[in-house]
């Protein structure tokens, strides 16, 4: 009865927690935490950034496994931290496996998964390059350049045809703004740090968490993780780095028209 | 003093960069400020050590031992999970910048850019990934079972 119920949950919670961000050694150590309340000995876990394999073998029945792949990446800590205190609850008897089961299946919605109002994820999206600016020792005016690019990279982001690409594409397409107007400001004189203002703009989409992690990963044994996490980090760079070039020579060609 | 009051001001810059970092991630609203003081103690710990006394890499390297170390505290007293301490404690010194600026120089052929800063990318993702797996090393005392009502929460996560 609980047989497939068990392995169904906690594969499930081994894709949210891979799908938000967290560590592979943490996903392997929920789901094992999970299966190990009606199967202390016969169940294996594995995580991989792309795909979550969980098997069990039940009292006089057949070994079965449940396969999830992950199809993208991003961080969410609330979902990580509310995934953490359910499988602990629920390890320690305090929960049941229905109200587990339903808790989960509700994390899976993004909407509940976001403690903050739709208002504040537009607004962080200029003030992170605000305060980036000012900790590279830019001047107030380039700060405020930053938060104006920054909530324009923020709104474009939203569009739908943007939002529905893969991360690689949209990375290039939102990152052709930066270089470009910074580059421009700096053509017609208004600043003179248009290279903090790009890198404070990109601070939010440039995969610096990700690579650290990668290594974490390595450093931790889970080679394939952290090699697979450690590509993702470089494309994401490449797409970067190649949409701030588009940006850079349409700013270029401009102001040649110009003079 | 000029240094202290220059310090001071990038702290709580720093502080903001992470707190603000940390909504993007959607840190549980409880957790916003300890993760952007863990974020101002990162910063404090390398602008320190990097004017004073270490190579940038090797004030990296202790700064995110540092703060580690005190994401793992907060865990605990906090009852929630080290990441969530830690994704915004170390957010203002991954090399972000640098792996852009690394393949930035890839695409502008500028091999000589190209491999002295991808270098330096890699040294800094590992000197932080190692001062992570190093602070693991540094023994948390227990709470006692019978100090808080809840208590049970806390001895189950710090496992």
């Amino acid at each position: 009865m609980h047989t497939e119920k068990s392995l169904e949950i906690a594969v499930l919670a081994g894709q949210l927690l891979m799908a938000n961000g967290a560590e592979t050694y943490r996903v392997e150590e929920t789901m094992a935490h999970i299966l190990s309340v009606y199967y202390p000995e016969k169940c294996g876990v594995y995580a991989t950034p792309t795909g979550i394999f969980a098997s069990i073998i039940p009292e006089n029945g057949e070994p079965m496994t449940l396969i999830k792949s992950v199809r993208a990446r991003s961080t969410n800590l609330y979902v990580i931290d509310r995934l953490n205190q359910l499988s602990r609850e629920f390890v320690s008897g305090r929960i049941t496996l229905n109200a587990l089961d339903e808790s989960i299946r509700a994390l899976a919605n993004p909407e509940k998964a976001d403690p903050y109002p739709a208002f504040v994820h537009t607004w962080i999206n200029g003030l992170t390059p605000f305060f980036m600016v000012l900790l590279a020792q830019g001047t107030i005016i380039d700060a405020l350049f930053g938060f104006v690019i920054g909530m324009g990279m923020g709104f474009f982001g939203r569009f739908k045809r943007i939002a529905m690409q893969g991360v690689l594409v949209r990375n290039l397409a939102i990152s052709f703004f930066p270089s470009f107007f910074a580059n421009l400001l700096e053509m017609v004189g208004l600043t003179h740090n248009s290279g903090i203002i790009v890198v404070s703009c990109l601070m939010l989409l440039v995969p610096g968490v990700a690579l650290t992690n990668s290594i974490r990963d390595i450093i931790g044994g889970d080679y394939l993780s952290g090699a697979a996490r450690g590509l993702e980090a470089v494309l994401v760079a490449v797409a970067i780095a190649i949409g701030s070039g588009f940006g850079l020579g349409a700013a270029a060609i401009l102001a040649k028209g110009w003079a | 003093m000029g240094w202290i009051q220059e310090l001071l001001v990038a702290v709580v810059w720093a502080f903001f960069s992470s707190a603000t970092f940390a909504i993007y991630c959607r840190i549980p609203p409880k957790q916003i400020v300890w993760g952007g003081l863990n974020g101002s103690l990162m910063w404090a710990i390398y602008a320190i050590l990097s004017t004073h006394f270490l190579s940038v890499v090797g004030s990296i390297f202790v700064a995110s031992l540092f703060t580690a170390a005190a994401a793992r505290c907060l865990s605990v007293w906090r009852a929630c999970p080290q990441t969530i301490f830690l994704i915004p404690g170390i957010f203002t010194l991954v090399p972000g910048a640098g792996i852009y600026n690394t393949m930035l120089s890839a695409i502008q052929r500028d091999m000589p850019a190209f491999m002295s800063k991808g270098f330096e990318t890699l040294q800094i993702a590992a000197a932080i990934a190692i001062g992570i797996a190093l602070a693991t090393l540094i023994p948390l005392p227990r709470k006692r079972q019978t100090e808080k009502k809840n208590d049970l929460d806390e001895v189950m996560r710090e496992k």
